[in-house]
């Protein structure tokens, strides 16, 4: 990422060797292990990975999100205020003032007893932005700037009076509605139709862009995080294995995991006949995980090292890898 | 929202019932401490002075029975409010807090339903006057214990859901997740549990009253004319009867309502 923006401008969002840990029975269950990243206003970050990767434990980490038994180490500073043991009112003022949350599923997360007009002037009340006639007029503009038609009536409605692709600009509305500096969206379109994904990420894109609010995307879809993201980070077991600009990564992965993910991928053209190259193996679950590199087990380039030492992340020509054995430039599909 | 005919006729019953104890009372030119001097422990019947017959000192029966369900329905009710109100705030805070605030304030809980409740209302009657407000308070102190256990269970479950964490991450404050987000959506199983409670403690107030604990003579509730009853059983059965009737008619028509409410608010368990 640093590659990418060689700027001494102060990254918005300094994630340092964040580690994300549960009790578990015999050992403590590591979901994030030792992860940094950073991103910088404007710029958009997505974090892909397959379930369990640990991609959802550390976006909901930077809110202060994670469930109150896990235990939390290293550092997540936003604009150089650390996060990690902050106080709980502190971080309460910065949710949704600083930073906005987009849910995976608007149908759960839309609270389903309140009008939508309520549910968007909380936010400015709770944030004392605004209050009364003026709350409700920021609100109808916000409704506006997703594009929800007929915003005023909408202002009334509860949630299950709209669509999923409506409720979810709704879910865009308040996380954006106080001006964040940060966005993080947990699979934001996971639990939408096909037909209206690609006009709320169109309109994520647009909502952020606009005012240079930086996003941190989460997904297990990297044609989502294709179309959306300046750069990406992959995540496997808790680490992340490959980060860069997402073009460069998308067209010519070093790491074999990301290179196994986009083999996976399905498209229109694929040969019916010839089976997916599955990725052979399951992710490790939740548990006590071997040595060395995470996916060393199911890794076809595998070497001892591998399945002895954690390698780190180093920069390697776009970005940067966690491999021993990366994929040459010449072998990258 | 639908009830199943029981409850419906279960809410015709209590409307009969609370009309006949707001308004009988005006119909009749007696009035319950009244005493008909000509007229002592008569049947009842249709042609006399009284329709339900007298107790020993001439009181009208009638008159005082509708006195006695006013005055039980008065007590259940109120103290069900008071356990609404202490039950749903203790309950609600304890659940949405969670941890160790959760376990100290469910222990206190612990410790009152432990205390030898019988015992613990003499002592009230014996500290205090035998007033209703007295049996009130005994009453109330008891009553929402139960609703605070309910109310806790609730709003553990809600706090899983996603609409309340989507409201932490917008930064709502607490208190205004409590009031907003948890309060409105326990009142289904609220409501029911406190239709439910409500014949609880009219049967309780009448067991106190029963045993001379409660709303004292000439003052009349349903447990002090059944225990007047219970004297008089073998020679004059209506004075049993007639309060006995009004008793079942309010607790089983309470009953069945909220069975019904239940099933058609929130089937699962309670």
């Amino acid at each position: 990422m640093r590659s990418i923006r060689m700027s001494s401008e102060a990254p918005l969002l300094a994630i340092e060797a964040l580690a994300i840990e549960f009790a578990g029975a015999a050992a403590p269950l590591r979901a994030v292990d030792g992860v940094s990243l950073a991103l910088w206003p404007g710029r958009s970050l997505g974090l892909v990975g397959e379930s369990g990767a640990g991609k959802s434990q550390l976006a909901l980490a930077v809110p202060g999100l994670t469930p109150r038994q896990a235990r939390l180490t290293g550092s997540i500073r936003l604009a150089g205020e650390e996060l990690v043991g902050a106080a709980p009112a502190r971080l309460r003022r910065l949710r949704g003032a600083r930073i906005g949350t987009v849910f995976q599923d608007p149908s759960t997360a839309l609270a389903p007893h309140l009008t939508i007009g309520t549910q968007l002037t909380e936010v400015l009340a709770a944030h004392a932005q605004a209050h009364g006639a003026a709350a409700r007029r920021a609100a109808l503009a916000m409704l506006e700037r997703v594009r929800l038609p007929d915003a005023v009536t909408r202002l009334g409605q509860y949630p299950h009076e709209l669509s999923g692709g409506l409720r979810q600009r709704v879910m865009l509305a308040i996380a954006l509605i106080a001006r964040p500096a940060l966005v993080i969206a947990d699979e934001p379109t996971t639990a939408l139709d096909v037909t209206v994904e690609a006009g709320i990420l169109e309109l994520l894109a647009e909502l952020v862009r606009g005012e240079g609010t930086a996003l941190l995307l989460v997904s297990h879809d990297l044609a989502v995080v294709a179309g959306l993201c300046d750069e990406i980070a992959v995540m496997y077991a808790g680490r992340i294995v490959e980060s860069g600009p997402a073009r460069a990564v998308l067209t010519a992965p070093a790491h074999p995991y990301t290179a196994g993910l986009l083999a996976a991928r399905l498209t229109l053209d694929s040969p019916l006949d010839v089976p997916v190259a599955a990725i052979p193996g399951n992710p490790p679950g939740a548990g006590p995980r071997p040595a060395g590199c995470g996916f060393a087990p199911r890794c076809a380039r595998a070497l001892e090292r591998c399945r002895q030492e954690v390698p780190l992340l180093l920069a390697r020509d776009h970005g940067q890898v966690a491999c021993y054995a990366p994929l040459a430039p010449a072998e990258r599909p | 929202m639908r009830l199943a005919w029981p409850a419906r006729a279960a809410l015709v019953v209590l409307g009969v019932v609370l009309a006949l104890a707001l308004l009988g009372p005006l119909a009749s030119p007696w009035h319950a401490e009244q005493l008909d001097w000509q007229r002592m422990a008569v049947a009842p019947g249709l042609d006399g002075a009284h329709w339900l017959g007298t107790d020993r000192l001439g009181r009208d029966l009638f008159v005082r029975s509708l006195e006695g369900v006013r005055v039980s329905l008065a007590i259940a009710g109120l103290a069900t409010l008071v356990s609404l109100v202490l039950g749903v705030g203790y309950g609600a805070i304890a659940g949405y807090a969670g941890g160790r605030v959760d376990a100290l304030m469910m222990r206190a809980v612990d410790v009152f339903y432990s205390l030898p409740y019988v015992f613990f209302v003499i002592l009230l009657t014996v500290v205090l006057e035998r007033r209703p407000a007295t049996v009130f308070l005994a009453i109330g102190a008891v009553g929402w214990l139960t609703m605070a256990r309910v109310v806790r269970g609730e709003t553990r479950r809600l706090r899983e859901r996603e609409f309340i964490e989507a409201a932490v991450a917008a930064g709502v404050p607490a208190p205004t997740i409590l009031w907003r987000h948890v309060v409105p959506n326990l009142a289904g199983p609220v409501l029911v549990y406190a239709t439910l409670t409500v014949p609880g403690l009219i049967l309780l107030e009448s067991f106190l009253s029963f045993l001379g604990l409660g709303v004292q003579e000439p003052a009349a509730s349903l447990g002090n004319l059944l225990a007047q009853g219970a004297q008089e059983m073998e020679a004059a059965p209506w004075m049993l009867l007639v309060p006995c009737s009004f008793l079942i008619a309010t607790v089983l028509a309470l009953g069945f309502l909220g069975e019904g409410l239940r099933d058609a608010l929130d089937p699962h368990e309670l």
